[in-house]
């Protein structure tokens, strides 16, 4: 995927998170954090080159947990 | 449960006067990719409480659209006697996002126009309708009819030429 998030940073930045929704379930989700906003952070699930299809934007309330992660290609063939 | 990357191709459409035999833009999608004989399932968001077993947000890809890297992809041909100028029904199976579903095939799509040209990798069609099914019933997609429809020939099940 291209580099989006930050702009000085040699590689994506995959993180792995987890947060709670609506009626207390919880979720969790991998991708690339390319928005840092005040309140949320905003997580790329799908690109096509340098555009973004696909994100999701979290608010910090709702995470329980964010860890820095290693995303390998995948082999489905 | 590790996420990966997993990079595809996908049929497009085009507003332009013409089309150029340009190749298929890689898309990459990161998230939980599992297989099966239909689709390949990326999910983007799971839900771990209470446990949900179908994708809450995610992709499924015809297994023949994942990208092989520098290999090319698997070539196919086309058994129809349509010539260029013919109209033509296709039917074929799209990448179809999904949310808070346990379905496991693609959309099957639906396109009708005239047959623009075909090589080895793609079909395209010019002056194309295509529908899918949503909901019990048909939508055009897109809204806005585009100019051509460029269909990667592995995804095609079925091409008739039209009278």
């Amino acid at each position: 995927m291209k580099k989006f998030y930050p702009e000085k940073n040699v590689s994506n930045i995959y993180i792995e998170v987890s947060f709670t929704g609506k009626q207390d379930r919880e979720y969790i989700c991998t991708g690339v954090l390319i928005r840092e906003m005040p309140e949320s952070i905003r997580v790329a699930f799908n690109a096509t080159e340098d555009h973004v299809t696909d994100y999701l934007d979290i608010p910090n309330s709702k995470i329980t947990s964010i860890r820095r992660v290693k995303v390998m290609q995948s082999n489905v063939k | 449960m590790i996420a990966k990357i997993i990079k595809y191709i996908d049929s497009y459409y085009l507003y332009t006067p013409t089309y150029s035999t340009s190749i298929f833009r890689i898309h990459e999608a990161c998230g939980y990719v599992s297989k099966d004989e239909q689709s390949v399932r990326v999910e983007f968001v799971r839900q771990i409480r209470p446990r949900f077993d179908g994708i809450v947000r995610g992709l499924l890809i015809p297994p023949s659209l994942i990208h092989k890297g520098n290999k090319k992809q698997k070539k196919t041909s086309l058994e129809c006697d349509a010539k260029q100028g013919d109209k033509i029904l296709v039917k074929w199976e799209d990448v179809t996002l999904v949310s808070y579903s346990k379905r496991r095939k693609c959309s099957l799509i639906k396109t009708v126009g005239v047959l623009e040209d075909v090589d080895s990798q793609r079909l395209i069609v010019s002056n194309p309708t295509t529908t899918k099914r949503y909901r019990n019933s048909r939508i055009e997609h897109p809204k806005k009819r585009p100019t051509f429809y460029v269909i990667p020939i592995s995804v095609i099940k079925i091409i008739k030429k039209m009278q």
